[in-house]
């Protein structure tokens, strides 16, 4: 079974320049305009890693991360954080508190992403595993 | 003839009357008897010459003193007192002098103090009209001074008391720990302490003063004279939270600029990636270029939208305001909007008032705002539903509304649809857009003409944009001004 990965951002340009890139990759891919959604879905059906923005309306990427470790199902799945923010957003603190795997500042290359994809579902079976 | 020149010629002219007297008892021209007449007579006549001449002295003397001017006399040779009363007369004029000189000092000194009391009483009322805090200790670390503004950051009685018996630091500085609250109590602290390594140290604090909590910075600095010997510390408190509020704010308008710049240039890296990696079908990489041109597209409108609004706030545009007609300009803004709604089918209608409306305004900016208003009202209008462009005269005013029963917006969006950046969420991606536009439309409606904008709306049902602007034209104002009234 190919693994289940959830985008998440308000811009349809990126979540379709990423589902394309993970689609040829083999990954499953389902889009979400916002974190919400995203949240909705994720409770009845666990993704196998979640990518998404920071800032989206509705539930943002940082609100989403918290909810998305809340369920059992989710609590230890790799998440992939994108960002448009340069400094003034502290990596380190939220990729510790909410275990965040990544965190890509855009622009970024969808090449890198899937790279990261790939080693952070690799990563986590072996851990789970 | 001095005082003894009188005495010795008394004395020879006795003498002389004396041997004479004498001469006469023994050559026997006179007999003893006569003789003693003559001698006492003599005597007589010598003493009373001297008790007029000291009479005369007296009375030159006491003419002399009754001379208002008191002049130094000029009759020490003549006169039996002079060489005494010149002296005293000297001595009266020196410590008269002295006393006057006296006087003028003391007369100096009274204009010296009062003009320093005026100084002091200016400096203090400046100091008390100050924002800024300003509080003084002298050497010995208590309060010597505080204005009105520093009042704030004063420990009250319970305070004091609370400060005394609750305090690390109390034992260094007692005075100032229960003079002052504890955030610039440490940095007094700290100032006099170290004024070896600088005389002046600086902290931000927060400080929640009538219920309201702000940010403050204060700067102390160790006061000392030319001789390098301490006199006190002067410290200035100043209230930030202005200054802080716009750090934040610019802050987030960066961030957001960040944001909304960053991801259509995401979208275009990522797409143009792919196609250099040769990732698509070619029908694939013909609808990728389309929406890199879209993105570019979308780039170019955020940068022309941003820098317009900047320009506009920075005042670099140049503001015309001159005498228009609203209908008119309201008549071109559809002209340009018209076109976009019948090609999206849009029912567009213009209602304008028949009454002549008359506004003093920048032609071209309000014609922008309405041109906004109206392209969003279409935007977020589907097909086949009805924009609707009015106006009206409302008392002193000209109203302008654009009202469309497009997908409306909801209602706990409608408090920031005139932030920067805001776009409902809702409706993001019916169109595409800055989140500027209606930023702009404010800041022209609301700063630029002094008017009003609001705005009502159900989700499904519609929105409408309410705009007010004064009416009137300038120059008629001025005539009115010029044209004195005309009494009945």
């Amino acid at each position: 079974m190919n693994h289940l990965i959830y985008i998440c951002d308000d811009d349809s340009h990126i979540v379709r320049a990423i589902s394309m890139k993970l689609r040829k990759a083999g990954f499953d891919v389902e889009c979400f305009p916002d974190g919400f959604a995203c949240w909705e879905k994720s409770q009845e059906q666990a993704p196998h890693m979640i990518i998404t923005d920071l800032q989206m309306p509705r539930m943002n990427g940082l609100e989403l991360c918290e909810k998305i470790r809340q369920l059992e199902t989710t609590r230890l799945i790799p998440i992939t954080l994108l960002t448009g923010k340069g400094f003034e957003f502290d990596h380190d603190e939220y990729m510790q508190t909410l275990k965040i795997t990544n965190v890509m500042v855009k622009p970024f290359s969808p090449k890198k992403l899937l790279t990261q994809v790939q080693e952070s579902l690799n990563l986590t079976n072996d851990v789970i595993g | 003839m001095n005082l003894s020149g009188k005495y010795w010629f008394l004395i020879l002219l006795l003498l002389t009357v004396s041997c004479v007297d004498n001469l006469l008892v023994i050559s026997q021209t006179v007999n003893p008897g006569s003789a003693l007449v003559i001698a006492l007579t003599a005597s007589l006549a010598c003493w009373a010459w001297l008790i007029k001449c000291i009479k005369n002295d007296q009375q030159q003397i006491t003419a002399c003193l009754r001379n208002p001017d008191l002049k130094r006399p000029d009759f020490q040779r003549k006169n039996f007192y002079g060489k005494v009363f010149a002296e005293a007369i000297r001595k009266m004029e020196d410590s008269d002098s002295e006393l006057t000189s006296t006087n003028q000092v003391k007369t100096m000194l009274k204009a010296r103090v009062n003009s320093l009391l005026k100084k002091e009483a200016l400096v203090e009322s400046v100091l008390d009209n100050l924002e800024t805090g300003v509080l003084i200790f002298d050497a010995k670390h208590e309060l010597e001074f505080t204005n009105q503004a520093a009042s704030a950051f004063l420990l009250t009685g319970t305070d004091q008391d609370y400060a005394s018996c609750d305090s690390s630091l109390s034992l260094g500085k007692p005075v100032v720990e229960k003079t002052v609250i504890p955030a610039l109590a440490k940095l007094l602290a700290k100032t006099i302490e170290r004024k070896e390594a600088t005389f002046r140290r600086r902290t931000e604090f927060e400080f929640t003063s009538n219920g309201v909590s702000t940010q403050y910075r204060a700067v102390a600095t160790n006061l000392s004279d030319e001789n390098q010997v301490s006199l006190g510390t002067v410290v200035v408190v100043e209230n930030i939270g202005e200054e802080t509020d716009e750090k934040t704010q610019h802050a987030e308008f960066v961030s957001s600029v960040a944001h909304e710049l960053k991801t259509p240039m995401s979208g275009i890296k990522a797409y143009i990636e792919m196609l250099l990696d040769g990732d698509c079908e070619p029908e694939e990489a013909a609808e990728l270029y389309g929406f890199i041109n879209d993105q570019i597209d979308r780039l170019t409108r955020l940068v022309n939208s941003m820098l317009n609004l900047a320009r506009i706030e920075s005042g670099v545009v140049e503001i015309k305001r001159h005498d228009h007609e609203l209908n008119d300009i309201l008549k071109t803004a559809s002209d340009v909007i018209s076109p976009t709604a019948t090609e999206k089918e849009i029912k567009f209608t213009t209602e304008l008032s028949d009454m002549y409306l008359p506004v003093h305004v920048d032609k071209d900016m309000l014609g922008q705002a309405i041109i906004n208003l109206l392209s969003n009202a279409v935007k977020y209008t589907p097909h086949g539903h009805e924009v609707r462009l009015r106006s009206r005269m409302e008392d002193t005013s000209a109203v302008i509304e654009v009202r469309d029963t497009g997908m409306g917006i909801p209602e706990n969006s409608l408090p920031h649809i005139f932030d920067r950046f805001y776009r409902v969420p809702e409706n993001n991606r019916s169109a595409a857009g800055t989140g500027l536009g209606l930023a702009l439309v404010h800041f022209i409606v609301t700063n630029v003409h002094n008017g009003s904008i609001s705005v009502q709306s159900r989700v499904n049902e519609g929105t409408c944009f309410t705009v007010t602007i004064p009416l009137g034209h300038n120059e008629q104002k001025r005539k009115k001004q010029l044209i004195p009234p005309v009494n009945a």
